[in-house]
């Protein structure tokens, strides 16, 4: 499940480190409240799958989203953590999350009430406003 | 709870979802580097020749189409000679996904890039929605 720790990590980067690996999400609206959403529900889904191809007890990844500033319609998360990364690279995993039918018992309204940030963010928006369509 | 992630929820903030194995800035002779890498992994210089594809996306306005055409061809070069370009999805063995966020290159190389309807969640869930009618 995703942490609160996750949010705080949504930092601002224009140029992300080489050799640096992990996913490339695509925001449908490039605005704040697109972007906090967008990292928590990949994070959650990132480790769901996750543990989907190694298990609950192995030792999962940090996923780390960064917000690209210079592309605001686009998220990249990074799979830190070498040692637990070597089980799982990010094809396997991604294929994993497109595989929906195995999220079945996902508790994705649970993790936005948990992880709508505080004001720390900069994010004025709240979790009964939700996104606009 | 969700019962059933078909029913729009799951990716409700993502659109796409793209696994990445590496990146790199994007000036050229990074993008050469980069797609040597990626291709000395996926691409072994003998043995049963494969077909692939460069499939270039661009989350830059500032990247020209001549440039990104350059960017192409460089990750096209830098897979060994054994094995050939063709861009007939039902033909192709591996993808090669180049992404162009920013000043950001991000290279990936999957088998079922059009299957997975470009790793886009959103298309995925439309189609078993479709299939489940």
């Amino acid at each position: 499940m995703a942490s609160p720790d996750d949010f705080a990590a949504l930092a601002p980067a224009i140029k992300l480190k080489d050799g640096a690996h992990g996913y490339l999400i695509t925001l449908a609206e490039p605005n704040a409240w697109w972007k906090i959403n967008s990292a928590t529900e990949a994070v959650a889904l990132l480790r769901t799958a996750w543990s989907e191809l190694n298990g609950e007890a192995s030792a999962m990844p940090n996923f780390v989203p960064h917000a690209i500033l210079d592309a605001p319609g686009a998220l990249f998360v990074e799979q830190t953590n070498d040692e637990a990364a070597a089980k799982g690279d990010p094809v396997s995993v991604a294929h994993q999350i497109m595989e929906v039918s195995t999220f079945d018992n996902f508790t994705l309204g649970q993790l936005h009430l948990t992880l709508i940030p505080s004001s720390s963010t900069g994010c004025a928006c709240g979790p009964a406003q939700g996104p606009r369509r | 709870m969700l019962a059933d992630p078909l029913k729009g929820h799951v990716g409700e903030h993502l659109v796409r979802l793209v696994p990445v194995e590496d990146t790199c800035g994007n000036a050229a002779k990074e993008v050469t580097a980069l797609a040597q890498r990626i291709s000395h992994k996926h691409f072994p210089a003998s043995g049963q020749p494969l077909f692939f594809a460069v499939r270039p996306e661009l989350h830059s306005p500032r990247l020209m189409d001549t440039t990104v055409n350059d960017l192409v061809r460089r990750v096209a070069d830098a897979v060994p000679p054994i094995h050939r370009v063709e861009l007939s999805p039902h033909k192709t063995h591996k993808t090669i996904v180049l992404e162009c966020v920013g000043q950001n290159t991000m290279m990936s190389v999957v088998d079922d890039w059009h299957a997975m309807h470009k790793y886009n969640l959103r298309e995925l869930r439309k189609e078993a929605q479709q299939q489940a009618d």
